[in-house]
C-alpha cells in the first residue's frame, strides 16, 4: 500500500445518497429550464451512455447491440500447431511480438487511411410480452483524410438481420413479420439531451433487410464518431513501446476511460484495443507495433491459439478477463488477429447478453477513392 | 460489447458542454457522469455532509460558465469540474480543519475493535490513520489539493495542472514533496503492512 492508496483509504466516504444526487441533478434541470418531473422518474447512472451529440452516430451506425447468437461459441479450430491452453503467455507473447514486426512493414502512406469494420450482435426486440432475438450487421467505412486536398468521409449500412433461431422465426412471423423490428422501449426514458437523437436511441428499429449505404463527412474533432477519444492524440503517441506505454497509462488514469479502471494490465488492454481494432484514426505502422508490443508485456493476455473468425479467416486469439474490482466492462475481451500480417481481424467480449463483434474487413493507407455518397 | 470500445463509452464531454450552449439539458448528462466522481472527492476532504451540497454546487456553478469552457486549450471536462470543487473546497477550510482533527481521533478510537470491516488492508488504514492524518494537516493547502486530487479523483498530473491552473512540472513537484512527507511521517509502517 503506497501513501496515495491510504489517503483514498482513510479519506473516501460512502457515496451520496440517491436522493441527494437527485436533487441536484433537479436543481440543475430547472436552472437548465427543464422539468424537474423529469428528474424524479430517473435514475442517473442509466443515462451514461446516452451521452454525448455522437449518439446520433451510434445510431446511426445501427451499433445497436447487433451479435449472433452463434458468436459467442467461436470455434477454437485448434491447428495441431498452436495448443489452446488456457495460460499459455509465452504463445500470447510471441504471437504479439510476431504480429508488431509483421505489421511494422505495412505501407505507411497514401491519400487515405481507412478503417471499414462490421459489427454484428443479438438484440431483444418485439413487445415487451412477446419479446424474440434477432441477429443483425452494419458496416462502417471510415476514410481519413492524409494527402492535402482529400476530406474524410463515413459511411455505414445496415446489412439487415434475421431471427436468431428457429423459435426466435416463429415469434417474428407471428408477430407478421415486421421490417424493422422494434426494440421495446419506453417513452418516458427520454429527456434532456437533443430529442432527435434520444428518441431514436431508446426506440431503436432494426431493419430485417438490407438498407442502402449512407455517408456523410467525417466529423473532425476529439470525440466525435469515428475520431480519438477525448485526450488521445495519435499524432503524438510514441513509437518506442516504453515510452507509449507511459503515454497510454497517463491518458487512462486522467480520466481517458470514462470512469476510473483500475490496474495498468486493464488500463493498457483497453487503451490498446483502440489504438488497433477501431476506427479512431490513421495508426503508422510503427505505432500499432508498438501498441502489440505493450501488449505483448502485459502479464495477463493469454492466447486462445488459432481460432477462425466472423468472417471465416483463420488468425491467433488473444484474450483478457476482466477482474470486477477493475471498472472495466465484465467478461473477456478477445482480440483476434492475422499472424502472417499483424493484421487486427476481429474483437469482441463475452461479458453482455449482445455477444458482439467487431471485425475489421478493411484497414490501412490506400491511394483509393472513397466511395461517394449512397453508394 | 466492449472489446471493440463503444463509441458512447469514452470521451464526448467536450462536446456536451457545446451542446449543453444550445439544448441547457444536455449538461444534465454530465451531471450523471461525473457527480459521484466529484462527491467522492469533496467528501474525502469536507465530509460527506458538505459534499452534498458542494458537489450540485460545482455542477451549476460548471453550467453558468459553461461558455467559458474551451476545449481547444487543452481543457478535458473532469479536471475542469474538479478545479471548481477544488475552489469551492478551499472556501472552506475550516470546515476540512475540523473533519481532519475528528479522523485523527476516530482513528485512535476505533482501530482495533471497531465494526470496520477486518480485511488486512484495512485495519492497517485503521492503524496508521492518526499519523497520516497528522500529516495531512501539517500540509500547505497547495500540497494537500494535489494529494486529494491525485489520492481521490485519481487525477494525473496534466490533469491536476488544469484543475488548478498551475504547470504540470509544479504539480508534480508538489506531490512527490507531498508524498514524501506522509511517507517520513508514517515511518516504515507503510512499507510493512503490504496489501493483503
Amino acid at each position: 500500500m503506497d501513501e496515495m492508496k491510504l489517503v483514498e483509504r482513510v479519506f473516501a466516504e460512502a457515496k451520496a445518497d440517491p436522493g441527494v444526487a437527485a436533487a441536484g441533478r433537479a436543481r440543475l434541470l430547472q436552472m437548465a429550464g427543464g422539468e424537474e418531473s423529469v428528474a424524479e422518474t430517473r435514475r442517473p447512472a442509466r443515462t451514461r451512455l446516452l451521452a454525448s451529440p455522437r449518439s446520433r452516430w451510434m445510431l446511426g451506425a445501427g451499433l445497436l447491440p447487433v451479435a449472433a447468437a452463434g458468436v459467442a461459441a467461436v470455434t477454437l479450430a485448434g491447428h495441431g500447431s498452436a495448443p489452446v491452453s488456457p495460460s499459455s503467455d509465452g504463445q500470447a507473447r510471441r504471437v504479439l511480438l510476431v504480429a508488431a514486426t509483421r505489421t511494422e512493414s505495412a505501407p505507411a502512406t497514401g491519400r487515405y487511411f481507412r478503417f471499414r469494420t462490421e459489427r454484428g450482435g443479438l438484440s431483444l426486440v418485439g413487445s415487451k410480452d412477446h419479446p424474440y432475438k434477432v441477429v443483425g450487421k452494419t458496416v462502417q467505412d471510415v476514410w481519413y483524410p492524409v494527402a492535402s486536398g482529400t476530406t474524410g468521409l463515413f459511411s455505414f449500412q445496415q446489412l439487415g438481420a434475421r431471427p436468431a433461431t428457429p423459435a426466435d422465426a416463429a415469434a417474428w412471423r407471428a408477430a407478421g413479420s415486421p421490417d424493422p423490428v422494434r426494440v421495446p422501449c419506453d417513452e418516458h426514458v427520454v429527456y434532456g439531451g437533443n430529442k432527435e437523437s434520444q428518441t431514436t436511441d431508446r426506440c431503436a428499429r432494426i431493419p430485417m433487410r438490407p438498407r442502402p449505404a449512407s455517408s456523410a463527412p467525417l466529423e473532425p474533432g476529439p470525440g466525435m464518431f469515428g475520431q480519438p477519444p477525448v485526450g488521445l492524440d495519435l499524432a503524438k503517441l510514441s513509437d518506442n513501446p516504453a515510452t507509449l506505454r507511459r503515454q497510454l497509462l497517463a491518458w487512462t488514469r486522467s480520466g481517458g476511460l470514462n470512469g476510473p479502471v483500475e490496474g495498468d494490465s486493464a488500463q493498457l488492454w483497453t487503451a490498446a484495443l483502440y489504438i488497433i481494432a477501431s476506427p479512431i484514426g490513421p495508426v503508422r505502422p510503427t505505432l500499432r507495433a508498438a501498441t502489440y508490443r505493450v501488449l505483448a508485456a502485459l502479464p495477463d493476455v493469454r492466447s486462445l491459439g488459432e481460432v477462425t473468425d466472423q468472417k471465416g479467416r483463420r488468425g491467433q486469439a488473444l484474450a483478457r478477463t476482466a477482474k470486477s474490482s477493475e471498472g472495466v466492462a465484465p467478461g473477456t475481451d478477445r482480440l483476434v488477429i492475422d499472424p502472417r500480417t499483424g493484421a487486427p481481424l476481429e474483437s469482441s467480449n463475452t461479458g453482455n447478453a449482445s455477444q458482439g463483434y467487431m471485425s475489421v474487413l478493411d484497414f490501412g493507407y490506400t491511394d483509393a477513392t472513397p466511395p461517394t455518397a449512397g453508394n | 460489447m466492449t472489446a471493440p470500445p463503444e463509441v458512447g463509452r469514452v470521451g464526448g464531454d467536450a462536446d456536451l458542454v457545446a451542446s449543453s450552449l444550445t439544448d441547457p439539458e444536455t449538461f444534465a448528462q454530465l451531471y450523471d457522469r461525473y457527480f459521484d466522481d466529484i462527491h467522492r472527492y469533496l467528501a474525502a476532504r469536507l465530509g460527506r455532509e458538505t459534499a452534498d451540497d458542494l458537489a450540485a454546487e460545482t455542477f451549476l456553478i460548471a453550467f453558468r460558465r459553461r461558455a467559458d469552457f474551451d476545449p481547444s486549450r487543452g481543457t478535458a471536462v473532469r479536471p475542469w469540474l474538479y478545479g471548481i470543487a477544488t475552489n469551492l473546497a478551499s472556501q472552506h477550510r475550516r470546515t476540512e480543519q475540523r473533519r481532519l482533527k475528528a479522523l485523527s481521533r476516530i482513528g485512535a478510537e476505533t482501530s482495533v475493535d471497531g465494526h470496520e470491516e477486518r480485511a488486512t488492508a484495512r485495519v492497517a488504514a485503521e492503524m496508521l490513520r492518526p499519523d497520516l492524518v497528522r500529516a495531512m494537516r501539517a500540509l500547505s493547502p497547495g500540497e494537500r489539493d494535489v494529494v486529494f486530487l491525485s489520492a481521490l479523483g485519481g487525477l494525473g498530473y496534466e490533469d491536476i495542472a488544469q484543475a488548478l491552473g498551475i504547470p504540470a512540472g509544479t504539480v508534480g513537484s508538489r506531490l512527490n514533496r507531498a508524498k514524501a512527507r506522509l511517507r517520513r511521517a508514517l515511518g516504515d509502517q507503510i512499507t510493512k503492512d503490504e496489501e493483503a
